[in-house]
Protein backbone atom coordinates (compact mmCIF):
# COMPACT_ATOMS: atom_id res chain seq x y z
CA UNK A 1 0.00 0.00 0.00
CA UNK A 2 1.14 3.47 -0.78
CA UNK A 3 -1.05 5.30 1.72
CA UNK A 4 -2.89 3.86 4.71
CA UNK A 5 -5.14 5.65 7.19
CA UNK A 6 -6.22 3.82 10.35
CA UNK A 7 -9.05 5.29 12.42
CA UNK A 8 -7.84 8.81 11.73
CA UNK A 9 -9.58 11.67 13.50
CA UNK A 10 -8.91 15.32 12.98
CA UNK A 11 -10.32 18.05 15.18
CA UNK A 12 -9.42 21.65 14.41
CA UNK A 13 -8.90 23.95 17.44
CA UNK A 14 -9.61 21.08 19.82
CA UNK A 15 -10.86 22.01 23.30
CA UNK A 16 -11.82 25.51 22.25
CA UNK A 17 -15.27 26.89 21.47
CA UNK A 18 -14.25 26.82 17.77
CA UNK A 19 -13.48 23.12 17.77
CA UNK A 20 -14.43 21.44 14.49
CA UNK A 21 -14.42 17.70 13.91
CA UNK A 22 -13.23 17.45 10.30
CA UNK A 23 -12.23 13.79 9.99
CA UNK A 24 -14.15 11.05 11.77
CA UNK A 25 -12.65 7.59 11.95
CA UNK A 26 -11.12 7.52 8.49
CA UNK A 27 -9.85 4.12 7.32
CA UNK A 28 -8.28 4.13 3.90
CA UNK A 29 -5.90 2.13 1.71
CA UNK A 30 -4.64 3.66 -1.48
CA UNK A 31 -2.68 1.32 -3.69
CA UNK A 32 0.61 2.29 -5.24
CA UNK A 33 0.44 3.38 -8.88
CA UNK A 34 -3.31 4.07 -8.95
CA UNK A 35 -4.89 7.29 -10.07
CA UNK A 36 -7.50 7.98 -7.40
CA UNK A 37 -10.11 10.72 -7.34
CA UNK A 38 -11.16 12.27 -4.07
CA UNK A 39 -14.68 13.68 -4.30
CA UNK A 40 -17.31 15.08 -1.98
CA UNK A 41 -18.81 18.49 -1.65
CA UNK A 42 -17.37 21.55 -0.01
CA UNK A 43 -16.70 20.99 3.67
CA UNK A 44 -16.69 17.19 3.44
CA UNK A 45 -13.08 16.92 4.64
CA UNK A 46 -11.18 16.42 1.36
CA UNK A 47 -8.60 19.13 1.97
CA UNK A 48 -8.09 18.07 5.58
CA UNK A 49 -7.53 14.51 4.42
CA UNK A 50 -4.87 15.33 1.84
CA UNK A 51 -2.99 17.58 4.22
CA UNK A 52 -2.42 14.51 6.40
CA UNK A 53 -0.67 12.84 3.48
CA UNK A 54 2.42 14.99 3.87
CA UNK A 55 2.03 15.85 7.53
CA UNK A 56 0.94 19.43 7.06
CA UNK A 57 -1.71 18.33 9.53
CA UNK A 58 -1.20 15.66 12.14
CA UNK A 59 -4.05 13.36 13.10
CA UNK A 60 -5.78 14.08 16.44
CA UNK A 61 -5.98 10.31 16.80
CA UNK A 62 -5.22 7.28 14.65
CA UNK A 63 -2.36 6.43 12.28
CA UNK A 64 -1.30 7.59 8.86
CA UNK A 65 1.22 5.48 6.93
CA UNK A 66 2.84 6.99 3.89
CA UNK A 67 4.73 4.01 2.47
CA UNK A 68 7.15 3.21 5.33
CA UNK A 69 6.68 6.43 7.26
CA UNK A 70 4.32 6.53 10.23
CA UNK A 71 2.52 9.65 11.39
CA UNK A 72 0.40 9.74 14.55
CA UNK A 73 -0.78 12.45 16.92
CA UNK A 74 2.32 12.08 19.06
CA UNK A 75 4.81 10.46 16.68
CA UNK A 76 5.67 13.08 14.20
CA UNK A 77 8.45 11.73 11.98
CA UNK A 78 11.77 13.06 13.22
CA UNK A 79 12.45 14.75 10.00
CA UNK A 80 9.68 15.70 7.62
CA UNK A 81 12.03 15.99 4.67
CA UNK A 82 11.86 12.36 3.51
CA UNK A 83 8.06 12.48 3.75
CA UNK A 84 7.73 15.78 1.93
CA UNK A 85 9.98 14.42 -0.80
CA UNK A 86 7.84 11.30 -1.08
CA UNK A 87 4.49 13.05 -1.21
CA UNK A 88 4.20 16.23 -3.26
CA UNK A 89 1.12 18.29 -2.53
CA UNK A 90 -0.15 20.82 -5.06
CA UNK A 91 -2.63 23.21 -3.48
CA UNK A 92 -5.53 24.93 -5.19
CA UNK A 93 -4.27 27.86 -7.22
CA UNK A 94 -0.61 26.95 -6.74
CA UNK A 95 0.35 29.88 -8.95
CA UNK A 96 -0.13 32.14 -5.91
CA UNK A 97 2.86 30.47 -4.33
CA UNK A 98 5.38 31.45 -6.98
CA UNK A 99 7.89 33.87 -5.52
CA UNK A 100 11.27 33.79 -7.23
CA UNK A 101 12.73 36.19 -9.78
CA UNK A 102 13.03 33.60 -12.50
CA UNK A 103 11.20 30.42 -13.30
CA UNK A 104 14.44 28.46 -12.99
CA UNK A 105 15.04 29.72 -9.45
CA UNK A 106 11.46 28.96 -8.51
CA UNK A 107 11.64 25.38 -9.73
CA UNK A 108 15.02 24.55 -8.18
CA UNK A 109 14.08 26.04 -4.80
CA UNK A 110 12.46 22.76 -3.67
CA UNK A 111 15.14 20.32 -4.87
CA UNK A 112 17.92 22.52 -3.42
CA UNK A 113 16.16 22.43 -0.06
CA UNK A 114 16.32 18.66 -0.26
CA UNK A 115 20.09 18.87 -0.65
CA UNK A 116 20.35 18.27 -4.38
CA UNK A 117 23.28 20.18 -5.90
CA UNK A 118 22.54 23.09 -8.15
CA UNK A 119 23.63 21.49 -11.44
CA UNK A 120 21.43 18.47 -10.91
CA UNK A 121 18.56 20.71 -9.85
CA UNK A 122 18.93 22.75 -13.03
CA UNK A 123 18.87 19.60 -15.16
CA UNK A 124 15.75 18.54 -13.28
CA UNK A 125 14.17 21.95 -13.84
CA UNK A 126 14.69 21.64 -17.60
CA UNK A 127 13.16 18.18 -17.58
CA UNK A 128 10.05 19.07 -15.57
CA UNK A 129 9.46 22.29 -17.45
CA UNK A 130 9.29 20.23 -20.63
CA UNK A 131 6.93 17.81 -18.92
CA UNK A 132 4.48 20.62 -18.15
CA UNK A 133 4.64 21.79 -21.76
CA UNK A 134 6.93 24.83 -21.54
CA UNK A 135 10.27 25.08 -23.36
CA UNK A 136 13.64 26.08 -21.94
CA UNK A 137 13.28 29.66 -23.08
CA UNK A 138 11.01 30.15 -20.08
CA UNK A 139 13.74 29.35 -17.54
CA UNK A 140 15.05 32.89 -17.32
CA UNK A 141 11.66 34.60 -17.48
CA UNK A 142 9.90 35.99 -14.44
CA UNK A 143 7.03 33.75 -13.35
CA UNK A 144 4.92 36.87 -12.88
CA UNK A 145 4.95 37.68 -16.58
CA UNK A 146 3.10 34.49 -17.46
CA UNK A 147 -0.61 33.88 -17.98
CA UNK A 148 -2.58 32.17 -15.20
CA UNK A 149 -2.44 28.76 -16.86
CA UNK A 150 1.31 29.00 -17.52
CA UNK A 151 1.95 30.09 -13.92
CA UNK A 152 0.12 27.04 -12.72
CA UNK A 153 2.29 24.82 -14.93
CA UNK A 154 5.41 26.36 -13.43
CA UNK A 155 4.10 25.84 -9.90
CA UNK A 156 3.37 22.19 -10.66
CA UNK A 157 6.83 21.84 -12.24
CA UNK A 158 8.24 23.02 -8.90
CA UNK A 159 6.60 20.04 -7.18
CA UNK A 160 7.54 17.58 -9.93
CA UNK A 161 11.17 18.70 -9.59
CA UNK A 162 11.25 17.00 -6.20
CA UNK A 163 10.38 13.77 -7.99
CA UNK A 164 7.72 12.65 -5.49
CA UNK A 165 6.39 9.07 -5.53
CA UNK A 166 2.95 10.35 -4.63
CA UNK A 167 1.47 13.39 -6.30
CA UNK A 168 -1.54 14.96 -4.58
CA UNK A 169 -3.46 17.61 -6.47
CA UNK A 170 -6.19 19.80 -5.02
CA UNK A 171 -8.46 20.81 -7.90
CA UNK A 172 -5.59 21.35 -10.31
CA UNK A 173 -7.74 22.38 -13.26
CA UNK A 174 -9.98 24.94 -11.54
CA UNK A 175 -10.14 28.06 -13.66
CA UNK A 176 -8.35 26.60 -16.67
CA UNK A 177 -10.04 26.57 -20.04
CA UNK A 178 -11.19 23.17 -21.35
CA UNK A 179 -8.11 22.76 -23.54
CA UNK A 180 -5.75 23.72 -20.68
CA UNK A 181 -7.56 21.35 -18.32
CA UNK A 182 -7.25 18.48 -20.80
CA UNK A 183 -3.52 19.05 -21.25
CA UNK A 184 -3.03 19.21 -17.49
CA UNK A 185 -4.91 15.95 -16.90
CA UNK A 186 -3.04 14.21 -19.70
CA UNK A 187 0.15 15.28 -17.95
CA UNK A 188 -0.98 13.73 -14.65
CA UNK A 189 -2.04 10.57 -16.45
CA UNK A 190 1.41 10.36 -18.03
CA UNK A 191 3.05 10.84 -14.64
CA UNK A 192 0.75 8.15 -13.24
CA UNK A 193 1.78 5.77 -16.02
CA UNK A 194 5.41 6.04 -14.92
CA UNK A 195 4.31 4.21 -11.76
CA UNK A 196 3.58 7.16 -9.49
CA UNK A 197 0.53 7.31 -7.27
CA UNK A 198 -1.73 10.24 -8.16
CA UNK A 199 -4.51 11.59 -5.97
CA UNK A 200 -6.79 14.12 -7.53
CA UNK A 201 -9.33 16.23 -5.66
CA UNK A 202 -11.99 17.14 -8.17
CA UNK A 203 -15.53 18.38 -8.52
CA UNK A 204 -15.56 17.55 -12.19
CA UNK A 205 -17.06 14.11 -12.62
CA UNK A 206 -16.26 14.06 -16.33
CA UNK A 207 -12.58 14.21 -15.38
CA UNK A 208 -13.03 11.50 -12.77
CA UNK A 209 -14.75 9.22 -15.29
CA UNK A 210 -12.20 9.76 -18.02
CA UNK A 211 -8.92 9.76 -16.08
CA UNK A 212 -9.19 7.97 -12.75
CA UNK A 213 -9.14 4.31 -11.70
CA UNK A 214 -10.73 4.61 -8.28
CA UNK A 215 -12.84 7.07 -6.36
CA UNK A 216 -12.99 7.95 -2.69
CA UNK A 217 -16.22 9.66 -1.65
CA UNK A 218 -15.99 11.87 1.42
CA UNK A 219 -19.11 12.95 3.27
CA UNK A 220 -19.27 14.78 6.59
CA UNK A 221 -15.71 13.89 7.52
CA UNK A 222 -16.04 10.20 6.69
CA UNK A 223 -14.95 8.02 3.81
CA UNK A 224 -18.30 6.78 2.55
CA UNK A 225 -17.09 4.81 -0.42
CA UNK A 226 -13.86 3.70 -2.00
CA UNK A 227 -14.70 1.94 -5.24
CA UNK A 228 -13.75 1.73 -8.90
CA UNK A 229 -14.95 4.53 -11.15
CA UNK A 230 -17.30 2.19 -13.05
CA UNK A 231 -18.95 1.02 -9.87
CA UNK A 232 -19.45 4.51 -8.54
CA UNK A 233 -21.25 5.92 -11.52
CA UNK A 234 -23.68 3.00 -11.60
CA UNK A 235 -25.07 4.29 -8.32
CA UNK A 236 -26.91 7.25 -9.73
CA UNK A 237 -29.38 7.68 -6.89
CA UNK A 238 -26.63 7.57 -4.26
CA UNK A 239 -24.66 10.28 -6.10
CA UNK A 240 -27.74 12.40 -6.53
CA UNK A 241 -28.48 12.12 -2.82
CA UNK A 242 -25.03 13.63 -2.19
CA UNK A 243 -25.65 16.33 -4.82
CA UNK A 244 -22.73 15.00 -6.81
CA UNK A 245 -23.21 15.58 -10.50
CA UNK A 246 -23.04 12.63 -12.82
CA UNK A 247 -20.59 12.85 -15.69
CA UNK A 248 -22.40 14.37 -18.64
CA UNK A 249 -22.46 11.09 -20.60
CA UNK A 250 -23.67 9.07 -17.58
CA UNK A 251 -26.36 11.60 -16.83
CA UNK A 252 -27.50 11.53 -20.47
CA UNK A 253 -27.74 7.72 -20.39
CA UNK A 254 -29.62 7.92 -17.10
CA UNK A 255 -32.18 10.30 -18.61
CA UNK A 256 -32.68 8.04 -21.62
CA UNK A 257 -32.95 4.92 -19.47
CA UNK A 258 -35.60 6.55 -17.32
CA UNK A 259 -37.62 6.92 -20.50
CA UNK A 260 -37.52 3.38 -21.80
CA UNK A 261 -33.98 2.94 -23.12
CA UNK A 262 -31.71 0.17 -21.80
CA UNK A 263 -28.23 1.56 -22.32
CA UNK A 264 -25.23 0.32 -20.32
CA UNK A 265 -24.67 3.06 -17.72
CA UNK A 266 -20.90 2.44 -17.59
CA UNK A 267 -20.30 3.58 -21.17
CA UNK A 268 -17.58 6.24 -21.23
CA UNK A 269 -17.09 6.62 -24.92
CA UNK A 270 -19.12 8.73 -27.35
CA UNK A 271 -18.92 6.18 -30.20
CA UNK A 272 -20.22 3.38 -28.01
CA UNK A 273 -23.01 5.62 -26.78
CA UNK A 274 -24.09 6.46 -30.31
CA UNK A 275 -23.95 2.79 -31.30
CA UNK A 276 -26.12 1.85 -28.33
CA UNK A 277 -28.70 4.55 -29.01
CA UNK A 278 -28.69 3.61 -32.70
CA UNK A 279 -29.08 -0.07 -31.80
CA UNK A 280 -32.11 0.59 -29.63
CA UNK A 281 -33.78 2.85 -32.17
CA UNK A 282 -33.30 0.19 -34.87
CA UNK A 283 -34.52 -2.75 -32.83
CA UNK B 1 -34.28 46.82 -28.93
CA UNK B 2 -33.37 48.33 -25.59
CA UNK B 3 -29.60 48.33 -25.40
CA UNK B 4 -28.14 48.34 -21.91
CA UNK B 5 -24.51 47.94 -22.93
CA UNK B 6 -23.03 49.37 -26.12
CA UNK B 7 -19.39 48.80 -26.94
CA UNK B 8 -17.99 50.55 -30.01
CA UNK B 9 -14.54 50.02 -31.53
CA UNK B 10 -13.07 49.22 -28.14
CA UNK B 11 -9.33 48.59 -27.91
CA UNK B 12 -7.06 48.02 -24.94
CA UNK B 13 -3.43 47.04 -24.48
CA UNK B 14 -1.53 46.10 -21.32
CA UNK B 15 1.73 46.60 -23.19
CA UNK B 16 2.32 49.15 -25.90
CA UNK B 17 1.80 47.58 -29.31
CA UNK B 18 0.14 44.34 -28.19
CA UNK B 19 -3.61 44.62 -28.22
CA UNK B 20 -5.43 42.51 -25.65
CA UNK B 21 -8.74 43.88 -26.93
CA UNK B 22 -8.64 44.70 -30.60
CA UNK B 23 -11.31 47.01 -31.95
CA UNK B 24 -14.41 45.15 -30.79
CA UNK B 25 -18.03 46.28 -30.99
CA UNK B 26 -21.12 44.65 -29.55
CA UNK B 27 -24.47 45.49 -27.98
CA UNK B 28 -26.22 43.75 -25.12
CA UNK B 29 -30.00 43.93 -24.87
CA UNK B 30 -31.57 44.68 -21.53
CA UNK B 31 -32.72 41.58 -19.66
CA UNK B 32 -30.78 39.07 -21.76
CA UNK B 33 -28.37 36.38 -20.66
CA UNK B 34 -25.17 36.54 -22.66
CA UNK B 35 -22.20 34.22 -22.31
CA UNK B 36 -18.70 35.11 -23.42
CA UNK B 37 -16.62 32.12 -24.44
CA UNK B 38 -12.94 31.99 -25.30
CA UNK B 39 -9.84 30.26 -24.04
CA UNK B 40 -7.62 31.69 -21.29
CA UNK B 41 -5.88 34.78 -22.55
CA UNK B 42 -8.52 35.57 -25.18
CA UNK B 43 -9.39 38.84 -23.43
CA UNK B 44 -12.64 37.82 -21.72
CA UNK B 45 -11.82 39.13 -18.27
CA UNK B 46 -10.28 42.28 -19.70
CA UNK B 47 -13.65 43.15 -21.25
CA UNK B 48 -15.39 42.89 -17.90
CA UNK B 49 -12.75 45.09 -16.26
CA UNK B 50 -13.10 47.66 -19.02
CA UNK B 51 -16.89 47.73 -18.63
CA UNK B 52 -16.45 48.41 -14.91
CA UNK B 53 -13.84 51.06 -15.58
CA UNK B 54 -11.28 49.05 -13.61
CA UNK B 55 -9.00 49.33 -16.63
CA UNK B 56 -8.73 52.34 -18.85
CA UNK B 57 -9.53 51.77 -22.51
CA UNK B 58 -7.09 52.82 -25.21
CA UNK B 59 -9.78 53.83 -27.66
CA UNK B 60 -13.45 53.34 -28.40
CA UNK B 61 -16.68 53.87 -26.48
CA UNK B 62 -18.43 52.07 -23.66
CA UNK B 63 -22.01 53.11 -22.98
CA UNK B 64 -23.85 51.53 -20.05
CA UNK B 65 -27.53 52.30 -19.55
CA UNK B 66 -27.21 55.24 -21.92
CA UNK B 67 -24.26 56.73 -20.02
CA UNK B 68 -20.93 57.08 -21.76
CA UNK B 69 -18.19 55.71 -19.49
CA UNK B 70 -15.72 58.49 -18.65
CA UNK B 71 -13.77 59.50 -15.58
CA UNK B 72 -16.69 61.70 -14.51
CA UNK B 73 -19.38 59.07 -14.94
CA UNK B 74 -17.38 56.21 -13.45
CA UNK B 75 -19.39 55.83 -10.26
CA UNK B 76 -22.68 56.20 -12.11
CA UNK B 77 -21.72 53.39 -14.48
CA UNK B 78 -20.36 51.21 -11.71
CA UNK B 79 -23.56 51.51 -9.69
CA UNK B 80 -25.36 49.71 -12.51
CA UNK B 81 -22.98 46.77 -12.65
CA UNK B 82 -22.14 44.14 -10.08
CA UNK B 83 -19.18 41.91 -10.83
CA UNK B 84 -18.44 38.55 -9.27
CA UNK B 85 -14.86 37.40 -9.73
CA UNK B 86 -13.53 33.90 -9.89
CA UNK B 87 -11.60 34.07 -6.65
CA UNK B 88 -13.78 35.32 -3.79
CA UNK B 89 -10.81 35.76 -1.44
CA UNK B 90 -9.97 38.99 -3.18
CA UNK B 91 -13.35 40.60 -2.60
CA UNK B 92 -13.95 40.41 1.15
CA UNK B 93 -13.98 43.46 3.38
CA UNK B 94 -16.24 42.84 6.39
CA UNK B 95 -15.24 40.95 9.53
CA UNK B 96 -18.43 38.89 9.39
CA UNK B 97 -20.67 37.80 6.55
CA UNK B 98 -23.26 40.33 7.77
CA UNK B 99 -20.71 43.17 7.75
CA UNK B 100 -19.49 42.19 4.36
CA UNK B 101 -22.93 42.39 2.78
CA UNK B 102 -23.60 45.61 4.73
CA UNK B 103 -20.44 47.27 3.40
CA UNK B 104 -21.84 47.71 -0.07
CA UNK B 105 -25.19 48.87 1.25
CA UNK B 106 -23.49 51.52 3.41
CA UNK B 107 -21.65 52.71 0.35
CA UNK B 108 -24.89 53.33 -1.49
CA UNK B 109 -26.23 55.09 1.65
CA UNK B 110 -29.06 52.69 2.38
CA UNK B 111 -31.27 53.53 5.37
CA UNK B 112 -29.78 51.39 8.20
CA UNK B 113 -33.32 50.40 9.26
CA UNK B 114 -33.87 48.69 5.94
CA UNK B 115 -30.47 47.10 5.81
CA UNK B 116 -31.14 44.10 8.03
CA UNK B 117 -34.03 42.92 5.88
CA UNK B 118 -32.01 43.24 2.70
CA UNK B 119 -29.09 41.36 4.24
CA UNK B 120 -31.45 38.58 5.37
CA UNK B 121 -33.15 38.39 2.00
CA UNK B 122 -29.96 37.89 0.00
CA UNK B 123 -28.10 35.78 2.57
CA UNK B 124 -31.06 33.42 2.49
CA UNK B 125 -31.16 33.48 -1.33
CA UNK B 126 -27.64 32.11 -1.49
CA UNK B 127 -28.30 29.76 1.42
CA UNK B 128 -25.93 31.47 3.85
CA UNK B 129 -28.40 32.68 6.48
CA UNK B 130 -26.86 30.43 9.14
CA UNK B 131 -23.46 32.00 8.59
CA UNK B 132 -24.27 35.70 9.03
CA UNK B 133 -22.02 36.03 12.07
CA UNK B 134 -19.18 33.91 10.71
CA UNK B 135 -15.88 35.29 9.51
CA UNK B 136 -15.76 35.22 5.70
CA UNK B 137 -12.11 34.14 5.67
CA UNK B 138 -13.00 30.96 7.56
CA UNK B 139 -15.63 29.84 5.09
CA UNK B 140 -15.00 27.29 2.36
CA UNK B 141 -14.42 28.50 -1.19
CA UNK B 142 -17.97 27.81 -2.28
CA UNK B 143 -19.46 29.52 0.75
CA UNK B 144 -17.25 32.56 0.21
CA UNK B 145 -18.42 32.90 -3.34
CA UNK B 146 -22.03 32.71 -2.24
CA UNK B 147 -21.44 35.58 0.20
CA UNK B 148 -19.75 37.62 -2.52
CA UNK B 149 -22.74 37.09 -4.79
CA UNK B 150 -25.16 38.02 -1.99
CA UNK B 151 -23.23 41.25 -1.42
CA UNK B 152 -23.55 42.21 -5.05
CA UNK B 153 -27.19 41.21 -5.39
CA UNK B 154 -28.05 43.27 -2.34
CA UNK B 155 -26.95 46.38 -4.23
CA UNK B 156 -29.54 45.56 -6.92
CA UNK B 157 -27.48 46.44 -9.95
CA UNK B 158 -29.22 46.13 -13.32
CA UNK B 159 -26.32 44.17 -14.82
CA UNK B 160 -24.42 41.32 -13.24
CA UNK B 161 -21.11 40.21 -14.70
CA UNK B 162 -20.01 36.75 -13.64
CA UNK B 163 -16.31 36.29 -14.32
CA UNK B 164 -16.05 32.50 -14.06
CA UNK B 165 -17.85 33.00 -10.78
CA UNK B 166 -18.92 29.41 -10.29
CA UNK B 167 -15.75 27.71 -11.44
CA UNK B 168 -14.56 27.16 -7.87
CA UNK B 169 -17.90 25.99 -6.49
CA UNK B 170 -18.89 22.41 -5.91
CA UNK B 171 -21.82 21.07 -7.96
CA UNK B 172 -24.36 21.92 -5.29
CA UNK B 173 -23.07 25.50 -4.99
CA UNK B 174 -22.88 25.80 -8.74
CA UNK B 175 -26.49 24.73 -9.16
CA UNK B 176 -27.70 27.11 -6.47
CA UNK B 177 -25.88 30.05 -8.00
CA UNK B 178 -26.96 29.17 -11.54
CA UNK B 179 -30.57 28.87 -10.39
CA UNK B 180 -30.31 32.19 -8.54
CA UNK B 181 -28.76 33.97 -11.49
CA UNK B 182 -31.33 32.65 -13.93
CA UNK B 183 -34.14 33.64 -11.55
CA UNK B 184 -32.75 37.18 -11.38
CA UNK B 185 -32.54 37.19 -15.14
CA UNK B 186 -36.08 35.91 -15.73
CA UNK B 187 -38.04 37.43 -12.85
CA UNK B 188 -36.16 40.62 -12.13
CA UNK B 189 -35.18 41.32 -15.71
CA UNK B 190 -31.53 41.63 -14.77
CA UNK B 191 -29.02 41.59 -17.58
CA UNK B 192 -26.46 38.82 -17.16
CA UNK B 193 -23.05 38.73 -18.78
CA UNK B 194 -21.33 35.49 -17.92
CA UNK B 195 -17.70 34.82 -18.75
CA UNK B 196 -17.45 31.08 -18.72
CA UNK B 197 -15.83 27.94 -20.07
CA UNK B 198 -19.05 26.01 -19.64
CA UNK B 199 -20.34 25.25 -23.11
CA UNK B 200 -23.56 23.80 -21.64
CA UNK B 201 -24.27 27.09 -19.86
CA UNK B 202 -23.68 28.89 -23.15
CA UNK B 203 -26.07 26.50 -24.91
CA UNK B 204 -28.82 27.60 -22.53
CA UNK B 205 -28.14 31.34 -22.70
CA UNK B 206 -29.80 33.92 -25.01
CA UNK B 207 -26.66 35.06 -26.82
CA UNK B 208 -23.09 33.87 -27.15
CA UNK B 209 -20.00 35.96 -27.89
CA UNK B 210 -16.92 34.05 -29.06
CA UNK B 211 -13.66 35.78 -28.35
CA UNK B 212 -10.18 34.97 -29.66
CA UNK B 213 -7.01 37.05 -29.41
CA UNK B 214 -9.01 40.07 -28.33
CA UNK B 215 -11.36 39.95 -31.32
CA UNK B 216 -14.98 38.89 -31.59
CA UNK B 217 -15.11 35.82 -33.80
CA UNK B 218 -18.85 35.29 -33.60
CA UNK B 219 -21.86 36.76 -31.78
CA UNK B 220 -25.36 35.39 -31.99
CA UNK B 221 -27.91 32.94 -30.66
CA UNK B 222 -26.47 29.68 -29.30
CA UNK B 223 -28.07 27.63 -32.08
CA UNK B 224 -26.23 29.73 -34.64
CA UNK B 225 -22.86 30.03 -32.89
CA UNK B 226 -22.50 26.68 -31.14
CA UNK B 227 -23.25 24.48 -34.13
CA UNK B 228 -20.14 25.63 -35.97
CA UNK B 229 -17.99 22.72 -34.91
CA UNK B 230 -14.86 23.66 -36.84
CA UNK B 231 -14.85 27.17 -35.48
CA UNK B 232 -15.23 25.93 -31.90
CA UNK B 233 -12.46 23.38 -32.38
CA UNK B 234 -10.15 26.02 -33.84
CA UNK B 235 -10.65 28.04 -30.68
CA UNK B 236 -9.98 24.95 -28.49
CA UNK B 237 -13.52 25.13 -27.11
CA UNK B 238 -15.72 22.20 -26.22
CA UNK B 239 -18.48 21.07 -28.55
CA UNK B 240 -21.94 20.90 -26.90
CA UNK B 241 -22.63 17.31 -25.87
CA UNK B 242 -26.05 17.17 -27.57
CA UNK B 243 -24.51 18.37 -30.82
CA UNK B 244 -21.90 15.59 -30.74
CA UNK B 245 -24.60 12.98 -30.15
CA UNK B 246 -26.92 14.29 -32.87
CA UNK B 247 -24.04 14.49 -35.38
CA UNK B 248 -22.99 10.94 -34.50
CA UNK B 249 -26.52 9.63 -35.03
CA UNK B 250 -26.76 11.42 -38.38
CA UNK B 251 -23.57 9.66 -39.47
CA UNK B 252 -25.25 6.36 -38.60
CA UNK B 253 -28.03 7.28 -40.98
CA UNK B 254 -30.63 8.58 -38.57
CA UNK B 255 -32.72 11.49 -39.68
CA UNK B 256 -32.39 13.78 -36.75
CA UNK B 257 -31.70 17.50 -36.70
CA UNK B 258 -28.81 19.12 -34.85
CA UNK B 259 -29.37 19.83 -31.19
CA UNK B 260 -27.38 21.84 -28.69
CA UNK B 261 -29.82 21.42 -25.80
CA UNK B 262 -29.51 18.06 -24.06
CA UNK B 263 -33.06 18.25 -22.76
CA UNK B 264 -34.50 18.69 -26.25
CA UNK B 265 -32.37 15.88 -27.63
CA UNK B 266 -33.49 13.50 -24.87
CA UNK B 267 -37.12 14.38 -25.65
CA UNK B 268 -36.60 13.75 -29.35
CA UNK B 269 -34.85 10.41 -28.81
CA UNK B 270 -37.52 9.24 -26.41
CA UNK B 271 -40.19 10.21 -28.91
CA UNK B 272 -38.43 8.17 -31.65
CA UNK B 273 -37.97 5.26 -29.23
CA UNK B 274 -41.62 5.14 -28.22
CA UNK B 275 -42.74 5.21 -31.87
CA UNK B 276 -40.91 2.04 -32.83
Amino acid sequence: MSITFKKVEHIYSEKTPFSYHALKGVDLNIEKGKMTALIGHTGSGKSTLIQHMNALLLPSAGEVHIEDILITATDKPESLKPLRKKAGLVFQFPEYQLFEETILKDIIFGPKNFGINEDEAIEMAKKVLKMVGLDESYLEKSPFDLSGGQKRRVAIAGILAMDPDILILDEPTAGLDPQGAKEMLNLFKKINQTGKTVILVSHDMDQVLEYCDEVIVMNKGKVEKHVSVDELFKETSYLMSLSIDLPIITSFIHELNQNGFHIDPTIKDMNKLIESIGGELNE
Amino acid sequence: MDKIIEVKNLSFEYEEGSKTIDNISFDIEKGTYTTILGHNGSGKSTISKLLMGLLEKKSGDIIVGGIQLTEETLSEVRSQIGIVFQNPDNQFIGATVRDDIAFGLENICMDPNLMDDVIYEYASKVNMLDFLDHEPTKLSGGQKQRVAIAGILAMSPSIIILDEATSMLDPRGKKEINALVSELNKNKNMTILSITHDIEEAANSDYVILLNHGKIVDHGKPKDVLMKQEQLEELSLDIPFAYKVSKGLQQKGFEIENYISREKLVNKLCQLHSKK
